[in-house]
């Protein structure tokens, strides 16, 4: 289980004390359903994210 | 009266822009103090685009269906000089000084403008209660949430005061509304509406569309936003067909699959009862009914969570740090989002690649897939969970979990209503279909509604 109040502390990000249970909650849930899908990734597969390039004028 | 029969009137001089739009304008002034689905009103605009609207035409200018129609958007689309908030405290005061691509499509069109539809803060939601603006509330019961985040699109429309409203779609955000209020959404095929000037929750997973009474309407709508925008990335060059379906539409032959798995799963029996009337009444019609399983959409959702709580924590993070701008159920999420690592994101937008593979082979089965929208009618507002045989969830799971993996996919997918549930409160169905077929998915509703009649209910008191 990872220590997501830790991570929130060595991110520097401010969050309520309070609020730290339930979200570490719903995150470690949807952390245990990721990992093994991460794990099973080939190797080959690109990321579904959009750059494109043209040719540019030179200035 | 829908937006063909408007278009028809207006044409046969039995009524004017002017006239429609005094009367949608009427119907928004009676009904804001119940259902709060409008934060702004533009009420002089509207008349001003009317009149003009109405000259146009006595002028032999016809601009196609949409010409004279009030209409509304949600307030995350950009209007040149009026206020656009985002349903956010951060934007509360923010006049863009460019339209969206959709706005400039549907004034090309003609349509008349009312106002800027309320929504769930920043579209980050499923209730539309919001905690600035107000909570908007379901017409067909206003104890009820509408859905969201085009919570007030829907509510507008299930109630008349517009013929149409436009809303965006992140994960179901088209689709909850026009479920839990009873109307009609398209979230087309990702690409094929321009995302320009709007607001963005999350980049690589909103998707535009509007949400209408009927199917043929939101037909004529898709038409008039749908194609090729360079000014975003992620517009696509694919030509722009015909959507409407012919008066008389056939469905004959097609083959729509009906999930084995997941879908029918943990749903209101209500729901799934009144769905699978929906795939008989498409079988009375010709069409082929193919049972299908499909791959684990519990998967997709968790993958699309990922990209959705880091995408949208990037966008909002240079505000997070002043916290009291924020509603509680939104600061949550920002906050979830900005612990994703890295390397998490990075691999959920590669598993987004592996999963639109394995999901490709169901369209050698079916051209289409048939669904609950969402497994059960609308929550009372402030309600947190919902009971589905026996079994508590979380409501903004629950009412996300048969449409968000859609998003991921980046599929058409269309929400029409499938009957009224012992509670009052309308049910709604889904069709899926194959990249760019919108047309079909247009046949197969149109087809249904036609038969089924659910287009023609109205709320009470409205």
């Amino acid at each position: 289980m990872k220590n997501w109040k830790l991570i929130a502390q060595g991110l520097d990000v401010a969050i309520p004390e309070a609020d730290l249970p339930k979200l570490s909650q719903t995150l470690e849930a949807m952390d245990t359903a990721f990992r093994p899908l991460a794990e099973a990734i080939p190797d080959e597969m690109e990321p579904a994210v959009i750059f494109h390039i043209q040719p540019e004028e030179q200035v | 009266m829908t937006i063909l029969e408007a278009a028809a009137a207006i044409r046969a001089k039995k009524v004017t822009s002017a006239e429609l739009t005094a009367e949608s304008l009427s119907s928004i002034a009676r009904l804001q103090p119940r259902l709060n689905a409008f934060i702004t009103v533009a009420e002089e605009r509207a008349r001003e685009r009317a009149r003009r609207a109405d000259e146009e035409l006595k002028r032999g200018m016809d601009r196609g269906p949409l010409h004279g129609i009030p209409i509304a958007v949600k307030d995350v689309f950009c209007m040149r000089g009026m206020r656009t908030t985002c349903g956010s405290k951060l934007f509360e005061n923010h006049v863009p000084d460019r339209d969206a691509a959709a706005v400039e499509r549907l004034e090309a069109a003609g349509a008349v403008i009312t106002g800027k539809a309320n929504m769930h803060e920043l579209a980050y939601g499923i209730t539309s209660s919001n905690p600035h603006f107000g909570f908007v509330r379901n017409a067909r019961n206003p104890e009820h949430i509408p859905g969201g985040s085009s919570g007030g699109s829907g509510s507008a429309v299930a109630a008349g005061m517009v013929f149409m409203a436009m809303g965006s779609d992140t994960g179901g955000s088209i689709r909850i509304p026009a479920s839990f209020c009873g109307t009609v959404g398209i979230k087309p095929t990702f690409g094929r509406v321009s995302r320009y000037g709007v607001m963005p929750l999350d980049f690589s997973l909103d998707h535009m569309g509007p949400l209408t009474r009927t199917v043929r309407d939101a037909a004529v709508c898709l038409g008039a936003i749908a194609g090729h925008d360079p000014r975003d990335e992620t517009s696509s060059r694919q030509p722009v067909p015909e959507f409407l379906p012919p008066r008389q539409v056939s469905i004959q032959g097609l083959r729509i699959g009906i999930p084995e798995n997941f879908y029918f799963e943990r749903v209101d029996p209500e729901v799934e009862a009144a769905v699978r009337r929906m795939a008989s009444a498409a079988a009375n019609l010709g069409a082929t009914l193919v049972p299908v399983r499909v791959p684990d959409i519990r998967e997709l959702n968790v993958i699309a969570r990922v990209i959705l709580l880091a995408e949208a924590s990037a966008v909002m993070e240079k505000h997070l740090s002043r916290r009291e701008n924020f509603g509680a159920d939104v600061l949550s999420l920002l906050d979830q989002g900005r612990l994703i690592a890295a390397t998490d994101y990075v691999n959920a937008q590669r598993l987004r690649r592996v999963k639109q593979q394995e999901f490709r082979r169901i369209w050698r089965h079916a051209d289409c897939l048939l669904t609950p929208c969402t497994p059960t009618p609308a929550p009372k507002i402030g309600q947190t969970a919902i009971t589905i045989a026996g079994e508590a969830e979380d409501a903004r799971l629950a009412s996300t979990r048969l449409v968000r993996a859609i998003n991921l996919l980046g599929l058409p997918a269309l929400a029409l209503p499938c009957g009224v549930h012992t509670l009052g409160l309308p049910m709604g169905t889904q069709l899926i279909g194959r990249p760019f077929t919108e047309p079909l998915l247009f046949r197969v509703g149109a087809a249904l509604e036609d038969v089924t009649g659910f287009d023609k209910r109205v709320p009470p008191e409205c």
